[in-house]
């Protein structure tokens, strides 16, 4: 059964332990009649010589230098993962740039057909009648392509298409577009 | 005559060594790591750590404490900041290793001793110690090993594992309770 001294005891017991304080006479009295206040002493004696082998075993030199060059890689670990999440999430940026714009530009090519506009492309310069295309015929279109094959500032040889091969609709047509 | 007698230098404060290290000087880290190694490696070994990995878990509890100075607030005191480091590391060790917990004590780990009566009477004792620890739920645990071996008292124990004193107290009380009924 424990007493007021019990807890008098138990409250004191780390500091004297430490060597902070001491026990007055009557607390060592108490504590070596009491066979609880005693049980406590004995277990808290026994709690600070645990690990008393791997404790002499430590060379604090030597744990200290390999604590440091540990934080030190770790240091360098966490730049490197910094930096390859860069990478990562610089190339996905890039991608996904990339896959968009020619979406986007797909997009404008879709819009192919006899009531489109002739000239599709939102890019200056660079006007593609397509509308015309389905009305020439198999060896002017050829020529078409080989005018696109070949290298720039130079055409290929064919039958290109003129105003002549075209019929008063088609020669129509070509004045409108001229015309806005 | 004699001159004025010399003073010793007292120890630097952990606040003044941390300071240190922080601007560079790797000799303040050299001595927090001898100052603290010790008490550090007994609450691993009393809290369940395996012996063997007792020497990485004390190196590991520093790399992480120097890691983090940031967040170590100069009003704690260091070794109870390390120690609550030491005890999540411990958590995420048996979280890791899930259903093993604490090891049985070897030979090798207990105290040398010329006697041959008392190292056997010194090697059943921390053999039941240990095996008593074993049972006891994990912040009953650490609470009587901050108490009975590093000597902090309640409020210090309860900043260190996030609870209360009120608590702390409560779960040392019950600690020994249990110890004794196990050990003695």
């Amino acid at each position: 059964m424990t007493t007021e001294l019990c807890d008098i005891l138990s409250d004191k017991l780390p500091r004297v332990a430490s060597g902070e304080l001491q026990w007055t006479a009557e607390e060592a009295a108490h504590l070596a009649a009491c066979p609880e206040c005693a049980a406590e002493w004995s277990l808290g004696g026994q709690a600070r010589k645990l690990g008393e082998r791997a404790v002499q075993a430590i060379e604090p030199a030597q744990l200290s230098a390999r604590v440091l060059a540990g934080v030190v890689a770790r240091r360098r670990q966490d730049r490197w993962t910094r930096g390859a999440w860069f990478t990562t999430l610089a190339a996905a940026a890039a991608i996904t740039i990339v896959v968009w714009t020619g979406r986007n530009r797909g997009g404008s090519h879709l819009a192919i057909g006899p009531d489109s506009s002739p000239a599709v492309s939102a890019e200056p310069g660079f006007h593609l009648p397509l509308a015309e295309l389905e009305s020439l015929d198999s060896d002017q279109l050829q020529a078409v392509l080989d005018g696109l094959d070949a290298p720039v500032g130079q055409v290929a040889p064919g039958p290109a298409p003129s105003f002549g091969d075209l019929d008063d609709h088609q020669l129509e047509r070509v004045l409108r577009s001229l015309e806005g | 005559m004699t001159g004025p007698a010399a003073t010793p230098t007292p120890a630097p404060a952990d606040a003044d060594l941390v300071r240190a290290y922080r601007a560079g000087d790797e000799r303040a880290a050299t001595t927090l790591v001898t100052r603290h190694a010790g008490p550090l490696a007994r609450f691993l070994a009393g809290a369940g750590a395996d012996s063997g990995d007792l020497d990485d878990l004390v190196q590991e509890t520093f790399i992480r404490a120097f890691r983090s100075l940031d967040g170590w607030r100069a009003e704690a005191a260091f070794r109870s900041w390390l120690l609550s480091i030491a005890s999540n590391l411990l958590k995420d060790q048996f979280r890791k290793h899930r259903g093993r917990t604490i090891v049985a004590i070897e030979d090798s780990d207990l105290p040398a001793t010329d006697d041959p009566a008392l190292a056997l009477d010194a090697r059943e004792a921390e053999r039941r110690l240990i095996a008593g620890l074993a049972t006891l739920p994990r912040l009953q645990r650490e609470v009587f090993l901050l108490r009975a071996q590093q000597g902090m008292d309640y409020e210090t124990i309860a900043r260190t594992l996030d609870t209360t004193p009120g608590a702390a107290r409560v779960h040392y009380h019950q600690a020994v309770k249990r110890l004794k009924e196990l050990v003695a």
